[in-house]
């Protein structure tokens, strides 16, 4: 593995432009009704914990990636099917990803004639093409990317504010049936996606100069966020209401689309569609890169010559995934919310449990033999 | 008058004089008995060229010619040989020669004693005489020597200091470098009175010998990257270095890139401030661009200019400069991806206007941008090259055939001609000729990608844009530096300007090291300052050391400030 380093600054951009991805545009906490924000805060929490998990881990081993520390953890032989696990599960999600930001992208950019394989081949070309020059450029992209969104966000804002759509009583009454369907809504939804997602950022853990602090920026990167989409979602709700909200396919371009202000600034929805295909781009970027250095751990082989080749599979991938939308969708439910949390909060518990232990009997060894190899990471 | 000599530590490894016969061999000069025998050998190796003045002396009453100089006319300076080489070695006094002397005894004598020539040396290298010869030097050579003498009388005409073309300034200095290296060297000498200010050279290209120097300013630029520059220019292999882009071309980090990674400018307060940065400079002669070293993204940006405008004025102008490199490459392919794809997004009174005047035109806007984009740079490129006189020609047929009449005749929309228009304008707004040739060269795969796929193409064109930017290193500093990485402390001097009392605490804190070389401080520091006077108090009283300082504190300041 080349010697990369990124700063947590730099950590913290790629992370939060990998959990806006497509989560700002769809429906988020759709379940929760006209409470969706409070579900979505709620997720950020959750979200928080189960970074948590991960950092524990990034913190035993900091300079290994996760398939070194799955071997020294489950063993050889055991830790490498984990390892391979991932990898395949990495890639298939960037391929589900890259289905996803495509049909968005026909359906929102006027794409329509466009075939589905032509806008997929742009998209993974420019990301192979960025991961080719390595993670440290993917990084400083992600700062100068954040910079942006974070423009976009405060002009939309404004245009927002200024043609007086907003309609804070849209939003009474605040859990108007109960806590019943937030809870649904968290439990279902909003753990999972985009904060449980979080799981292939451990691919890049190692990369980060700064333990502690590369944990941090973690942690902030999945609060902002939070806050960020709990927000969105508020504007919007108070904008369109819930009803409109939920049956909307983009509720944000719909919203975006009532913005007027003196027949000059209106329809500002390609903001809207610049900003998804930038957070698609590093979405399918940071699980494409997660698959591509899981595998050059297993494999031996550097990662640079796995790119091509993996950006056939995703692409290949992608057209068997889906043929509509509404089909993408509902399997990507069902993908997401049955299959993923396993690996995203129970693979990652059992480890930081095998670790604790390892570290509790390590800890007795070197109680009896006082020495340097004490921790974790330099008991390996 | 200026004369250029290799000064300092050599580097370069030598090179072969011109002439490669098999008597290059014989590196040293052997004692001839006879005179005649060099003169012969130098006339042979050049090929019996006329422009080769020899001429033999009869020093100390000799019976016969017992010395000869040798030099090239027309490269040399005349008047310096006649005076200074020739009077002095003529008016030796008699008795003092009519002593009985070894030939290397006598040669130390006209050395020492004979030439009022400030510029000279003994060589025994045979090509290094050669060369000389060649460079304008007038070689001495005294019957039985095993040495020669080199006296520095390169002269021959250069054209003088004038006002820069490429690079124009409102307020600020108004020299240019011309091609004489010496004479570029000493502009900037005149502006960085500084004992740290360190000159090498090196000759480069085994036909040419092009004398190539690189300036630095000691303890402030990195000495990794000095030895880095040191490095590659040795490992240059080049019959011939006619201008600094030759130069450019071997040393930069990576080559399939449209940006360039190099600055150049033919300002020398440009040079000069470049130099305070901690930059390095390489000179080259014949050309009056020189290259500035490590280069990040904001320098092609910034204008001398800057620092002779109040801050606020001078932001703006660096604001609008960006602004023109983004419309310069997404101009048109936006107005495509607006008027293909996203109809939508146009104001509804604006749109009418449009659907309106595409109503007769035959082409897809695609079609139509680059039609106008490749007439647009059919007429600059025209522009540049045409002579003088017809000029008019050019403007008349560009304006009102290409421009009005292909309106008229409905081959192009209006809108379209002022989109082509603007973008055309907004690439001469960059100070930096060679970043507008690149910004102009990536609009039409904008232009390609929007046509296809709208804003989609035109939004993963520029994530790739970013990033393949990002990936650039001048000199191993990343080119995009300080914006990413993002550096708040060198915010000072990147994008907007700050005034000069931050911009110096700036420069204050900078410490030297691979880092420190992309930082963006344009003033002389503090502690520079203090190192000053520390050497001017060695010869100079207090008072005119401090005086050396301000002034170069001044300069760093763009030569408006005088603290």
């Amino acid at each position: 593995m080349e010697k990369v380093k990124i700063s947590p600054f730099q950590f913290f951009s790629i992370l939060v432009l990998f959990q806006f991805g497509t989560t700002l545009v769809v429906n988020l906490g759709l379940e929760a009704g006209r409470d969706a924000w409070i579900a979505v805060l709620i997720g950020t929490v959750i979200g928080m914990l189960i970074f948590s998990l991960n950092a524990y881990l990034y913190t035993a081993f900091p300079d290994k990636l996760p398939v070194e520390y799955y071997r020294l953890l489950l063993g050889k032989y055991v830790g490498s099917l984990v390892g391979l696990v991932y990898a395949v599960l990495y890639m298939f999600t960037a391929a589900r990803d890259l289905v996803d930001g495509g049909l968005l992208v026909m359906a929102s950019a006027a794409l329509r004639e466009t075939p589905l394989l032509i806008v997929n081949l742009l998209m993974i070309m420019a990301v192979a093409y960025v991961l080719h020059q390595g993670l440290e450029v993917l990084a400083r992209t992600a700062t100068i990317f954040l910079a942006i969104m974070f423009m976009i966000g405060v002009f939309s804002g404004i245009v927002i504010l200024f043609s007086g759509i907003i309609d804070l009583q849209l939003l009474l009454p605040v859990m108007g049936e109960g806590f019943q369907p937030i809870l649904e809504s968290v439990l279902k939804k909003n753990i999972h996606f985009p904060f449980g997602e979080l799981i292939c950022a451990t691919a890049i853990f190692p990369a980060v100069n700064h333990t502690k602090n590369g944990v941090k920026a973690g942690l902030l990167a999945i609060l902002v966020t939070g806050v960020i989409l709990a927000h969105v979602s508020l504007i919007t709700i108070s904008v369109l209401g819930a009803d409109i909200t939920e049956r909307a396919v983009f509720p944000l371009l719909t919203m975006m689309g009532k913005v007027e202000i003196s027949e000059f600034i209106e329809r500002t929805q390609i903001l809207i569609v610049m900003v998804l295909i930038i957070g698609v781009f590093f979405k399918i970027s940071l699980y494409y890169y997660a698959a591509l250095i899981s595998s050059s751990i297993l494999f031996k082989i550097p990662y640079r010559k796995l790119i091509y080749p993996y950006a056939l599979v995703i692409l290949g991938l992608s057209i068997i995934l889906a043929r509509s939308y509404s089909e993408h969708l509902m399997k990507g439910g069902a993908y997401l919310y049955t299959v993923f949390p396993f690996y995203s909060i129970g693979l990652p518990l059992l480890l930081v449990i095998i670790c604790l232990i390892r570290k509790a009997i390590l800890g007795r060894r070197s109680g009896s033999a006082p020495g340097p190899g004490s921790g974790p990471a330099s008991g390996s | 008058m200026l004369r250029y000599r290799p000064r300092g530590r050599r580097f370069a490894p030598r090179k072969d004089a011109p002439g490669q016969e098999a008597s290059r061999k014989i590196a040293g000069i052997e004692p001839a008995d006879h005179l005649q025998e060099h003169l012969d050998r130098i006339r042979t190796e050049l090929g019996n060229s006329p422009d080769i003045i020899f001429r033999q002396l009869k020093l100390g009453g000799a019976s016969e010619a017992n010395c000869a100089i040798v030099y090239l006319n027309g490269l040399s300076d005349p008047e310096m040989i006649n005076h200074d080489v020739m009077e002095s070695l003529l008016q030796l006094s008699k008795e003092f020669l009519q002593k009985e002397r070894s030939p290397a005894d006598f040669l130390d004598m006209v050395m020492k004693d004979g030439l009022a020539m400030g510029e000279s040396r003994m060589s025994a290298d045979w090509n290094e005489a050669m060369l000389a010869i060649l460079s304008g030097d007038t070689v001495i050579l005294i019957e039985g020597a095993d040495h020669i003498i080199i006296a520095g009388t390169q002269g021959g005409q250069w054209r003088s200091v004038t006002e820069p073309t490429s690079q124009l300034v409102v307020r600020g200095p108004k020299d240019s470098f011309v091609e004489s290296i010496a004479t570029n060297i000493s502009l900037i000498r005149r502006r960085l009175k500084s004992s740290q200010l360190w000159l090498e050279t090196m000759k480069i290209g085994s036909v040419t010998h092009t004398h190539v120097a690189i300036m630095y300013v000691k303890g402030k630029a990195d000495p990794g990257i000095v030895r880095e520059i040191k490095d590659r220019l040795n490992r240059i292999e080049i019959e011939g270095i006619l201008e600094s882009a030759y130069i450019e071309e071997f040393i930069q980090d990576k080559t399939i890139t449209p940006f360039p990674t190099i600055y150049n400018t033919e300002r020398p307060d440009d040079a000069t401030s470049k130099l305070l940065e901690g930059r390095i400079v390489v000179l080259v002669d014949g050309t009056p661009f020189v290259l500035v070293l490590p280069t990040v993204f904001a320098h092609f940006f910034q204008s001398p200019e800057d620092y002779a405008q109040r801050f606020d004025i001078a932001i703006v102008m660096r604001l609008v400069r960006y602004i023109s490199f983004i419309i310069l490459i997404l101009g048109p392919s936006v107005y495509i991806a607006l008027t293909t794809f996203h109809y939508e997004m146009v104001p509804t009174q604006l749109l009418i206007s449009l659907v309106a005047q595409r109503e007769g035109v035959p082409f897809p806007a695609f079609i139509e941008a680059m039609l106008m984009e490749v007439v647009f740079e059919i007429l600059r490129e025209a522009g540049v090259r045409m002579p003088r006189a017809i000029g008019q020609t050019v403007s008349v047929v560009g304006a009102l055939i290409l421009g009005q009449a292909v309106v008229e005749a409905g081959l192009i929309t209006p809108a379209m001609v002022i989109v082509v228009a603007l973008t055309g304008i907004a690439s001469f707004t960059l100070p930096a000729y060679n970043l507008s040739i690149a910004g102009r060269l990536i609009r039409f795969g904008f232009m390609v990608l929007s046509g296809m796929f709208g804003f989609y193409g035109l939004t993963l064109g520029v994530i790739v844009l970013i990033a393949h930017m990002n990936s650039l290193r001048s000199f191993g500093v990343p080119f995009m530096s300080p914006i990413s990485p993002f550096r708040l402390r060198n915010q000072k001097d990147a994008i907007i300007r700050l005034p000069f009392q931050p911009l110096q605490t700036q420069a204050a804190e900078s410490s030297t090291g691979f880092g420190a070389s992309s930082n963006q401080d344009t003033s002389l520091a503090g502690d520079s300052d203090g190192r000053m006077s520390g050497s001017g108090q060695q010869g100079a009283d207090g008072g005119s050391a401090s005086g050396r300082g301000q002034h170069t504190a001044a300069n760093g300041a763009g030569g408006n400030r005088n603290s």
